[in-house]
């Protein structure tokens, strides 16, 4: 740590705590950087647990690499995570956005070595517009993914206060700095063809999810998400739901609350 | 100056250098940082720069500096209005309550 070579990538990883109640991996979701955790719910879960935080690949200071930005490409930078830094004991998987579907798809793949799973304001499929949604999968473009992030964005901030959503949505060099990572991400690798390949999970797959599963979202969440929470609920075997006031930044929004919720599940049982 | 006094500007000036050394740009080595530049709207930065920052005031102050923590109790808006000079006076609390 804090870059290391993992299956072939330079993932930066960063860890909080030592082990008590086990390891708990968290997953980020796009266009954004482990420290939407490290600053917001992984203190909390430290307390109890090892937390193991990691860029994905192509965000922070991971590397990018040309192609390997699906759902499953990114399950196995997870296992390449897990089996370096948690081999063996308990381990739980916390992932945001598209981080709970590359949680999922992780779980899916490695029955039995997951304990809990918390999927917060998590898409499935990752990319999907609204008024559509038959045909999904061939569908998705750079237009398309670039409207949902900006969307998902915009609708993010929007019911913030307006001094601070001024500054997040900024004009200065953190936010250019942002758009140009966010950029070379579309346009200069594999991405969208990536995630055209596989971005959702049938539903047949989701039932036989062996471990409990904690569903986290906003009440002011967007609609596709809202739609996954829905769809998860009534296909996941073993899964809790709770409600957050907030939209989708609930790790910038509520982190406290959050945090709350995701040791009591961690604890139970 | 008092000892504590001497002790935060002792502090500025480890945190400055870290904060250069973060940034990695010219235009912050031609920045002058005092008590109260602020990250975000004086300084920019960017939340993945703050994980670099606090892995090296973790290598400097050891686990008696828990900056997560610490940033991680404040609401969004006080992240965003977060100066220098509050982590400094931060540091120095932690040292001296050792």
């Amino acid at each position: 740590m804090p870059v290391e070579s993992i299956a072939g990538v330079r993932l930066h990883v960063q860890s909080l705590g030592r082990p008590h109640r086990g390891t708990v991996v968290l997953v980020h979701g796009m266009t954004t950087s482990l420290a939407s955790f490290y600053f917001t719910i992984a203190p909390t879960l430290a307390v109890d647990h090892r937390v193991i935080m990691y860029d994905l690949r192509g965000h922070g200071r991971s590397e990018a690499t040309r192609s390997g930005y699906g759902i499953g490409a990114m399950a196995g930078d997870l296992a390449a995570i897990v089996d370096r830094h948690a081999p063996s004991g308990p381990l739980a998987i916390v992932g945001h956005s598209f981080g709970a579907a590359v949680g999922l798809r992780y779980v899916l793949d490695h029955p039995g070595r997951v304990r809990k799973l918390v999927f917060a304001e998590g898409p499935l499929p990752v990319f999907v517009e609204d008024e559509d949604e038959d045909g999904a999968l061939a569908e998705v473009d750079a237009e398309m993914v670039v409207a949902n992030i900006l969307a998902v964005q915009e609708h993010a901030v929007a019911h913030l206060p307006t001094a601070t959503r001024e500054v997040l949505r900024g004009t200065g060099r953190r936010t250019q700095r942002v758009r140009s990572r966010t950029s070379v991400l579309m346009k200069e690798t594999a991405l969208l063809a990536d995630l055209a390949q596989d971005q959702d999970i049938p539903d047949a797959e989701i039932a036989r999810c062996d471990c409990p599963v904690l569903l986290c979202y906003g009440t002011r969440t967007l609609p596709a998400m809202e739609a996954t929470r829905k769809r998860l609920s009534a296909v996941l075997p073993k899964a809790t739901m709770r409600m957050f006031d907030c939209g989708h930044l609930m790790l910038n929004e509520v982190p406290a609350l959050l945090a709350t919720e995701i040791v009591a599940f961690l604890r139970d049982g | 100056m008092s000892t504590l006094e001497e002790s935060k500007a002792a502090i500025l000036v480890d945190i400055t250098a870290m904060i250069e050394e973060v940034i990695g740009e010219d235009w912050v080595r031609e920045t002058p940082i005092t008590m109260e530049t602020s990250f975000v709207t004086d300084l920019e930065v960017e939340s993945i720069e703050l994980v670099a920052l606090s892995e090296k005031i973790q290598g400097r102050y050891g686990e008696a500096v828990d900056f997560p923590s610490w940033l991680s109790g404040m609401e969004l808006e006080e992240i965003i209005a977060l100066t220098v000079g509050q982590l400094v006076d931060y540091i120095a609390r932690c040292q001296s309550s050792r």
